[in-house]
């Protein structure tokens, strides 16, 4: 959906009439970052996290988004090396350039965490304490960031509704959470506001399917496998290639990327893999023996 | 030249849609049967569905 709706912008322009290319231009990719963030929160709630191995989790969150950030950017300096342009940007191999979606994921991560910790060793509500963190961050962002960068402060009310509703407990807090951050959509407008309705309608039909039915195999699921390659890869390496085939075709984009993300998380997978056998003080984890 | 780009871009755009439903309707398993599939109860309609992703494809590669 992102890849359809970053198409639309690189190919059409602006200025479309009202028809698919429209909508999915103007609603596609808001809807697909709207679900990002929800299942964010719904997974990172289910995570019962010992108050001595926050600091651990935390690293090895942010290393699972940013080193396969670091890893595509070095990939995409080195295609671009292969065609000529030998320029090479610190900003951009350490991922701080044309990337705002890892960066967000990780303060929002850093945010959950540091809220977890606080809850554990205050006693005080963890949604209490994560819903004030994520309020302050919402009105720091909005304020830093503007209008051109608004992408950072769109989709706090997302990732609390996805812990919110992976917290089945009954919670005191939950309505307040869930009131009190919907207040953060107004300033967003209504376009965003209809974004999160069908983003959110959708989730509530695939969550009536889900009681009946389960994804377990298939294309889709091992599509699933490959998405956050996909994503840091559709632009970097994806569009160049195509634009290189001459052929501009929304189709065939999603292709190269599909074989893209395919080659790179596996040469990803395999150089951790490497890591860890060769780090001294890292062993592969043991199965363990059922007694 | 532009509504030309603008038609094959909405016909891939309904393609990809529509694949990604059949994916998804594909990948689906019921929950207690574990014989009876998504995909055997919508057998029609998938049907109709490949039908349409084909002509939507030969439209693709025509325009």
């Amino acid at each position: 959906m992102i890849l359809m709706s970053h198409y639309s912008t690189s190919v059409l322009g602006g200025g479309l009439p009202r028809g698919i290319s429209y909508y999915i231009t103007v609603y596609a990719a808001n809807i697909a970052l709207i679900w990002f963030m929800f299942f964010s929160g719904y997974g990172l709630a289910l995570k019962d996290i010992e108050k001595d191995r926050i600091p651990i989790e935390l690293k090895k969150r942010i290393l699972k988004v940013y080193l396969p950030l670091v890893f595509v950017c070095l990939v995409t300096t080195l295609v671009k090396a292969f065609w000529g342009d030998w320029r090479i940007s610190i900003t951009y191999l350490l991922g701080l350039k044309d990337e705002w979606y890892v960066l967000c994921i990780i303060y929002f991560y850093l945010i959950f965490y540091i809220a977890s910790y606080i809850a554990l060793r205050t006693q005080i509500n963890k949604t209490l304490v994560l819903s004030i963190f994520m309020l302050v961050y919402y009105i720091i962002a909005y304020h830093i960031y503007g209008e051109a960068q608004a992408h950072y402060y769109r989709f706090p009310f997302s990732f609390m509704v996805g812990y919110v509703i992976a917290n089945r407990q009954k919670n005191r807090f939950n309505i307040a959470v869930l009131l009190s951050f919907s207040l953060t959509l107004i300033p967003l407008g209504l376009h965003y506001i209809k974004c999160y309705i069908m983003a959110f309608a959708i989730l509530f039909i695939i969550g009536i399917t889900d009681r009946l039915y389960r994804i377990e195999h298939g294309v889709l699921f091992k599509l699933g496998t490959i998405s956050f390659f996909f994503y840091l890869s559709h632009q970097r390496i994806g569009y160049p290639i195509m634009n290189a085939i001459g052929i501009s075709s929304c189709v065939l984009w999603i292709i190269i990327t599909s074989v893209v993300a395919i080659a790179l998380q596996v040469i990803f997978n395999s150089l951790n893999t490497a890591t860890i056998c060769l780090s001294p003080n890292k062993s592969l984890p043991q199965k363990q023996n059922k007694t | 030249m532009f509504q030309n780009i603008l038609l094959r871009t909405d016909i891939e755009y309904a393609f990809v849609a529509i694949l990604l439903v059949c994916l998804f309707l594909a990948s689906c398993k019921r929950r207690n049967n574990m014989k009876s599939t998504i995909v055997g109860n919508w057998a029609s309609v998938l049907g109709g569905v490949k039908v349409a992703c084909i002509y939507l494809l030969v439209r693709t590669c025509l325009l």
